[in-house]
């Protein structure tokens, strides 16, 4: 390991003990946000596993992150207040779905593929709005619950800040790894051929829409636990949480951080998180200015901000 | 033993015909060129036979498997390898990834999610064999798209070559390279068909080449056979002759 | 079964299929010739809608009705031509992906800019007198004002045909759609033939949205469900096929029309669950080509 690489490692390192040492000293708000910001972190990374490996953009995600949402917003309810059975619905739910409407979503190629998860987002975001009896609406669920954890004879409750912020790292650091792993792999390899010449890669026997269709069920799943993470953060979970505007987040964040290093969504979440808290109150029209910020990276800062520390430092961030 | 078979092949195209009735047999271990004027099908007749176009009539047998109609990665998984008029390579991956793509598929490995190959692993060791087959050992590790034309190309058949195939198809394997490129793609193809016992079907435009290498010679011209045979007669036969009326060869 | 209440619905349907090709037409043109899906379509239809909602505040009096409409298309045209000068042009080289979130981008900021601009309550225009109330077909009332669509959009239909197959910028548009490379190499203009053709698309969803807009109110965020809705036309009809698209938003309106009438509350879901089943079925779409 060269001495460039050696200080990555070094610096993930310092940053990983960094934040789990906040929560000492941190104000509940700062934490709060901290905590936002591993959250959009894991949606982020669930949108750049799909387009950055898999090459394949999806307009879509927030669909995930609201059956996310739902799903542990709907069992804490009804079911149990224990994480286990809530999360485990979250993704194997969100996984059937993405099964179902991934493999009709890429039938047709990259272009149709963009639109065809909006659309089945909007249409998420319709059946999650008219069906009031089940998931109350545009009035969504109140006062979700944290949940608690039960380790041997210890229950950790988790609505207190710091012990849910730990549990948000945990997973977040967990599932990072993961994905890490699956980048580093065979895998991975092959879903990158795929986003470089899908007919060649099919000329050597890889079958291209099943590999992505994989990667879209990996990128729901993570979308799905941010958005189970979410709903315990804000304790809320609504029907905007399936709008395209939502999908639009994950997006500007990775553009953000930087599409092509594997630190850019995370990075991405952190400036966009900052910039949101402290810039949505001084400019009224959030939106538009959203769309400003989209069109500049996309016409002048594609690889984002980890792209250019990249370029001048040259290693892999 | 017949390796591939064509019947009656036909493709229609919306508004004309590229393939009017291709049928043809080669036989295991040969070498066969396909020959004719631009237009006269040979890339669509390789189209069809890896899945790429499904035949509007007709049907194909590979090593005694009908594969009419499957699609490419399945026909890839029986044994067929192509490569491309127009270098179609991962461009934005290294050399030994370009190749480990194929050769993960060899071993069934595309999907392990958590591991890559090691140093010491078959599937390294395959690769580099490949690579240093087609003589790009030195770029093992360059980005495919900083390559010279001539060494895509080498490129190009390594990545066909890397599945172990039964049978390759080179299309026009020797277009835009200078002639020393020229001449060492040509002795690759000598050297893996005699090593590899592969049956090779090419097409080809340099006929220098078709002559000094081919078992046999097929000639298309609009969508049809026109001759077949032997170089030497096919040299000669008065319809090929008229088809390239005005190309020298 | 009432043969009567049978036509009306078939009518019904008839006037929203053509209202849904008028909608869809621009989205199909730019997709065909351009190869760019324009995620922004609905927004420009939205756009269409408040210029004409606008223009009406400023000029009351019926007598200029459609001329508004049409002004306001040719308004949405001409802000299509900025967009492909100013962005579109600079993003071809780059990868498709790129050009997707661009017209994603744009979505935003013709949204918030009609935010700004109009703010966030709904609007809504009444039917200009001449066209309020209806006719008797079969003994049964039918809206003039839907008649008024019907019409328009065929109108509009037949001069897009026209134009398509018998002006020349028609006929070089058709060719850089089936193969870009051979057109320029003719010594064709492709870079105006791209301008154009994109203007015209969105100057169609303009005028579809100001012809839409007596049927509905108007906020700003309408469009996201529109662009739904003509994603789904596109895919039921088939890849760069106009008609295809014609035939895709006519089935759809006839589906809706008599889902309405029979099966409300599925009648919503419609669009996707043709969409589904083409994706199962025929994914090319019901006149798409395969290869």
């Amino acid at each position: 390991m060269n001495q460039k690489n050696r200080s990555v490692l070094f610096l993930t390192i310092f940053v990983i003990i960094l934040l789990c040492v906040f929560p000492i000293f941190l104000p509940s708000f700062a934490l709060y946000l901290l905590n936002e910001m591993l959250i959009y972190g894991l949606f982020s990374y669930g949108f750049y596993f799909l387009f950055s490996h898999a090459g394949y953009l999806s307009f879509g995600q927030a669909a995930y992150f609201a059956l996310g949402a739902y799903s542990v917003a709907l069992m804490y309810k009804h079911v149990s207040l224990a994480i286990w059975l809530p999360f485990l619905t979250a993704i194997i739910g969100t996984a059937i779905v993405a099964v179902i409407l991934g493999f009709l979503s890429v039938k047709l190629g990259r272009l149709y593929f963009a639109f065809l998860t909006m659309a089945f987002a909007q249409m998420i975001y319709a059946i999650v709005f008219r069906w009031r009896s089940f998931t109350g609406g545009d009035d969504g669920i109140p006062g979700v619950s944290r949940g608690f954890i039960d380790i041997s004879f210890m229950r950790f409750n988790l609505e207190s800040p710091q012990h849910f912020y730990y549990f948000t790292l945990v997973i977040f650091v967990v599932l990072l790894f993961v994905l890490r792993k699956l980048v580093e792999s065979s895998f991975g390899l092959t879903l990158r051929s795929i986003r470089d010449n899908a007919e060649r890669a099919s000329f050597t026997g890889v079958n291209p829409q099943r590999y992505v269709l994989i990667a879209f069920v990996i990128s729901a799943v993570y979308c799905a636990i941010s958005g189970a993470l979410h709903a315990s953060l804000t304790k809320m979970a609504y029907p905007e949480l399936s709008y395209w505007s939502t999908s639009a987040e994950p997006i500007i964040m990775t553009l953000i951080g930087g599409v092509y290093t594997f630190s850019g969504p995370f990075i991405g979440a952190v400036v966009y998180i900052f910039l949101k808290t402290y810039l949505m109150t001084i400019i009224g029209n959030w939106i538009l200015f959203l769309g400003l910020i989209l069109l500049i990276m996309v016409l002048f800062f594609r690889s984002g901000v980890m792209g250019f520390i990249e370029q001048k430092w040259g290693v892999k961030l | 033993m017949s390796m591939l078979r064509s019947e009656g092949i036909r493709k229609d195209f919306s508004k004309f015909t590229a393939l009017a009735g291709i049928s043809l047999e080669v036989r295991k271990g040969e070498i066969r060129s396909i020959i004719g004027p631009n237009g006269a099908g040979k890339t669509t007749f390789f189209n069809v036979v890896t899945g790429k176009f499904k035949p509007t009539e007709g049907k194909i047998y590979f090593d005694g498997k009908d594969i009419t109609g499957k699609p490419s990665y399945e026909i890839a998984r029986y044994g067929i390898a192509r490569t491309f008029q127009i270098v179609n390579i991962f461009l934005n991956l290294t050399v030994l990834e370009n190749i480990m793509i194929p050769v993960l598929n060899k071993y069934k490995k595309n999907r392990d999610f958590f591991s890559a190959p090691g140093i010491q692993d078959d599937i390294m060791k395959d690769c580099l064999q490949v690579i240093k087959g087609v003589g790009l050992e030195k770029d093992a590790h360059s980005i495919a798209g900083n390559l010279s034309h001539g060494d895509k190309k080498k490129l190009d058949i390594g990545i066909g070559l890397a599945r172990n195939p039964k049978m390759l198809l080179l299309d026009e394997p020797t277009g835009g390279l200078n002639p020393q490129d020229n001449r060492a793609i040509l002795s690759l193809i000598k050297t893996i068909a005699e090593k590899e016992k592969l049956t090779i079907v090419l097409v080809e435009h340099d006929m220098h080449a078709v002559f000094s290498i081919s078992d046999n010679i097929t000639v298309f011209h609009q969508g049809r056979i026109i001759a077949e045979g032997k170089p030497e007669d096919v040299r000669q036969n008065r319809l090929v002759i008229e088809a390239y009326l005005g190309e020298e060869f | 079964m009432d043969p009567g209440v049978l036509l009306i619905d078939l009518l019904e349907g008839l006037c929203r299929g053509m209202l849904y090709f008028l909608m869809a037409s621009g989205l199909s043109l730019t997709f065909s010739v351009l190869g760019i899906i324009n995620f922004a379509h609905g927004s420009l239809i939205m756009l269409g809608a408040y210029l004409v909602w606008s223009s009406l505040q400023i000029i009351a009096g019926d007598w200029c009705f459609i001329l508004i409409i049409i002004l306001s298309g040719a308004m949405v045209g001409g802000i299509g031509i900025l967009i492909e000068l100013f962005f579109l042009r600079r993003i071809y080289r780059a990868e498709h992906l790129y050009q997707l979130l661009l017209t994603f981008a744009l979505i935003m900021i013709i949204d918030g800019l009609a935010l700004e601009i109009w703010g966030g309550q709904p609007r809504s225009i009444r039917v200009p007198g001449y066209f309020l109330g209806a006719v008797s077909i079969a003994g049964r009332p039918f809206p003039k004002y839907s008649l008024f669509i019907l019409f328009s959009s065929i109108v509009v239909a037949i001069i897009l045909w026209a134009f398509l197959y018998k002006t020349k910028f028609g006929k070089a548009s058709r060719a850089a759609a089936a193969d870009v490379e051979i057109t320029s190499a003719l010594g064709i203009d492709v870079s105006f033939i791209y301008c154009g053709m994109f203007a015209i698309g969105v100057a169609l969803a303009g005028l579809s949205g100001g012809v839409g807009l007596a049927m509905s109110s108007l906020a700003p965020g309408v469009g996201a469900n529109i662009a739904v809705l003509c994603f789904a036309i596109i895919v039921i009809g088939g890849m760069g096929s106009l008609m295809g698209t014609l035939t895709a938003a006519l089935v759809l309106g006839i589906f809706e029309a008599f889902g309405d009438h029979y099966f409300p509350e599925a009648a919503m879901a419609l669009p996707f669950i043709i969409m589904a089943v083409i994706l199962l079925a025929r994914p090319q779409g019901l006149l798409g080509k395969m290869e």
